[in-house]
């Protein structure tokens, strides 16, 4: 008999759709820890501008058995093409019941098997920046995407300064300029905490790529940060849990 | 840093020994990568042409001018970037490279360069670099974008001899440049520097 190191299963293969969607904006080749807790993943980009923190709690599954810490690396545009594969309304399976193979199947229209061979997974652990944030905001993620596309029309990178009673994201480049004000009876905002009033700077690249790569299941996206600090974004994502996204600050020379 | 100054020239002179294509037989002189190690952008260009085979030395003929000027009015030092091509030698007539000699000679260079570089943003300079290195036609579709396909992000402009004769492509090019110099000089934080 095969002896299960670990497995979990869903609903639908959307979730995982979700977390490598998000991770492949930072890292193809990605590192997941499983314990009896669920599943995580933290990692960062080459270059250490972005970080993702993805915790996936045991309760989030349908069912979830994990014996004993394991660490898995998989290349995740391997593993998307397989997850790709299958049908919405598929029931997933994915265990590891050896040492190199991640089993992936479905139980649906018609039972289908997948076997992914294991990459090396990383040793080290990636810390997490130790930040304290001044101004929070917590925007529907439809209004952060279209806020973010205002600004990209002119510019690469967004400027965010925060008031008391009003957020305001700036976009310039040598074409021009644009603005788009935040005010607490406006669509989208949920909810405003200016502790400090706040100015930083972040690319839109980073920021556009991972509010599109959670949009689709996304309902609202938190949004931390502090003058000239990283920013934080928090997705609560159903039958995930929470996806942590950290950006570093832009610094003009 | 000792260790990858060590590695970088280990790639020099494997480059300037390679027999792996034909393109060996035809050459005066291999033209390996030259530039600072530390450089936040790699340029990648085609191939060498006739001046940069009489000298060993990548980007030195008139396209080379042309990207120099370009850099430098961007405010990039050439000394502080690093540059180099798809395919380390001088293809006959300056013919553009075949796919074997293109995949041999990425695969055995470019390939090790870049990791041991392992810059912020890598320069695509022009089609032939744009499909050898993201599988990527049209370049007109590309061109002036940011693509992001890890461990790398790529940026992709002209090739510069493509702008000699075409003034418009050479405004285009030169802005792009600016651009370049923008993105890598605005990013220089890393959450590293908040931990």
């Amino acid at each position: 008999m095969i002896k299960l190191m670990f497995t979990a299963k869903t609903k639908s293969p959307e979730e995982w759709k979700i977390i490598n969607s998000a991770i492949s904006t930072l890292v193809d080749e990605a590192t997941f820890e499983a314990t009896s807790e669920g599943i995580s993943f933290r990692g960062m980009d080459p270059s250490h501008v972005a970080l993702i923190d993805i915790f996936w709690p045991n309760t989030a599954f349908d069912s979830y058995q994990c014996d004993s810490e394991l660490k898995f690396g998989v290349r995740i545009s391997e593993f998307s093409k397989l997850i790709k594969r299958t049908d919405k309304k598929d029931e997933l399976e994915v265990s590891i019941t050896d040492q190199d193979v991640l089993r992936i199947r479905t139980s649906g229209s018609y039972k289908r098997e997948y076997k992914m061979r294991l990459i090396e997974s990383s040793s080290g652990s990636t810390p997490l920046p130790k930040l304290s944030f001044n101004s929070k905001l917590v925007l529907s993620l439809s209004a952060f995407d279209k806020i973010l596309s205002d600004i990209e029309v002119v510019s690469e990178y967004v400027e965010i300064e925060s008031f008391p009673e009003r957020i305001e994201f700036l976009g310039k480049s040598d074409t021009g300029e644009a603005m788009v004000t935040m005010e607490p009876n406006s669509e989208g905002l949920e909810d405003i905490e200016v502790k400090e009033e706040s100015k930083a700077t972040y690319s839109l690249d980073y920021l556009l790529k991972i509010v599109k790569s959670v949009s689709s299941v996304g309902v609202t996206s938190a949004i931390e940060y502090s003058t000239k600090m990283p920013i934080r974004l928090e997705f609560r994502i159903a039958n995930i849990g929470r996806i942590h996204f950290y950006l570093a600050p832009r610094v003009q020379d | 840093m000792d260790n990858r100054v060590d590695t970088l020239e280990s790639i020099s002179k494997q480059v300037v020994n390679c027999l792996l294509c034909d393109l060996a037989k035809s050459r005066i002189n291999a033209v390996p990568g030259n530039g600072d190690i530390k450089s936040k952008v790699v340029f990648v260009g085609e191939a060498p042409g006739k001046n940069e085979d009489e000298t060993g030395v990548p980007f030195v003929g008139s396209a080379g001018k042309i990207l120099e000027k370009a850099l430098r009015e961007a405010g990039f030092d050439r000394k502080e970037v690093y540059i180099t091509n798809v395919v380390k030698c001088r293809p006959p007539n300056n013919r553009i490279p075949n796919e074997f000699e293109i995949e041999t000679c990425t695969s055995a260079h470019l390939k090790v360069e870049l990791q041991v570089l392992s810059p912020k943003i890598v320069c695509i300079l022009g089609a032939t670099a744009l499909k050898s290195l993201l599988g990527l036609g049209h370049m007109t579709l590309y061109r002036g974008k940011i693509i992001t396909r890890p461990p790398y992000r790529y940026f992709v402009t002209y090739h510069p001899a493509a702008t000699i004769y075409n003034n418009k492509l050479k405004e285009t090019f030169d802005s792009d440049i600016k651009r370049l110099y923008s993105l890598i000089k605005g990013e220089n934080k890393t959450l590293n520097d908040f931990a």
